[in-house]
């Protein structure tokens, strides 16, 4: 009978060609709108303010990087388990831009809250620096597993 | 020019190297898929569709090696086909499933769910997962079994 047990035996045949399926010029501008957007975010963590109008002056720059996050996610799109030499990093990229688009929802409709009362209620606050606090780190997983692969597109090296 | 009348029936042919060298190559990407889960199941949700055209592509070059050869002249031939198309319509169902509830309680996330409905999502999902990944790793044992024997 054939065996059925979990034991799974790699076979030496693997793809060997590690070709960057994302050319590095548009993945350096994703991980640029990443870490400026990253920033943004973090400012919208720590931001405790209270009027309407405090909450768009804080909001609007992560809002306005809204779309081109996006764009950069769709960058990734070829990156993929199957099409990349390195399963598992393949596998790992496709978790953390799920993890970003679902932050990147989060924090829209948190901001819109938030910008839509005269005076912000606690809940909404909270809400709201809660979203940015973790679409900065869902936002620095991505970018550091990209580096991690690719250092030549952190640019100048930075990783803040 | 050749009459296709007149030529006597030939015994299909046996698999050639490089055909069984493809089908290890593609069973080499499902092994790196659950060497990756094993560690981290998590990750095949992102994952789920790349990994079932994997699964897919796997058994589509199966039939097509079985077909294209005399695999079924040997008997106990047949019974690892039967396991292995066992394995292959379980993953292919599997897949369904879990794909239909992680899709659910992707979109549910975003609502104004009760705890207890969020962690019944979240508990089906895990179910669907396990499930789905304990059926791939049948599939490749079966696969791997079948390069196996069509390598004797």
């Amino acid at each position: 009978m054939p065996p059925s047990s979990r034991k799974v035996i790699p076979f030496t045949a693997k793809p060997t060609a590690d070709d960057l399926p994302v050319p590095v010029a548009l993945l350096q501008v994703a991980v640029l709108q990443f870490d400026e957007l990253r920033r943004y975010a973090e400012r919208l963590a720590a931001a405790p303010q209270w009027s309407a109008l405090e909450w768009r002056a804080v909001c609007s720059p992560v809002l306005i990087r809204l779309p081109r996050a996006r764009q950069s996610l769709a960058i990734l799109d070829p990156v993929r388990v199957g099409r990349h030499a390195d399963t598992r990093w393949a596998a790992r990229v496709r978790t953390a831009r799920r993890e970003v688009e679902r932050r990147l929802t989060d924090i829209r409709i948190s901001m819109s809250a938030v910008t839509s009362m005269e005076v912000s209620s606690p809940d909404a606050v909270v809400t709201v620096n809660s979203d940015g606090v973790l679409l900065a780190a869902a936002l620095g997983d991505l970018r550091a597993l990209i580096v991690s692969r690719y250092p030549a597109v952190a640019g100048d090296g930075t990783d803040r | 020019m050749d009459d296709p009348g007149s030529s006597s029936p030939q015994p299909p042919p046996a698999p050639s190297g490089s055909e069984i060298e493809c089908l290890t190559l593609q069973l080499s990407a499902l092994t790196d898929v659950l060497e990756s889960v094993d560690d981290n199941p998590r990750l095949i949700d992102a994952s789920l569709d790349d990994v079932h055209t994997i699964a897919a592509l796997l058994a589509k070059t199966v039939k097509r090696l079985v077909s294209d050869s005399d695999f079924f002249r040997n008997n106990p031939n047949r019974d690892i086909y039967d396991m292995f198309e066992h394995a292959r319509s379980d993953e292919n169902d599997t897949y369904e499933i879990y794909a239909d509830d992680l899709e659910r309680y992707q979109q549910r996330q975003h609502r104004d769910l009760t705890v207890a409905d969020s962690d019944s999502d979240k508990f089906a999902v895990v179910q669907r997962r396990r499930t789905y990944i304990a059926i791939l790793f049948e599939l490749h044992s079966q696969i791997a079994y079948f390069v196996d024997s069509l390598k004797e």
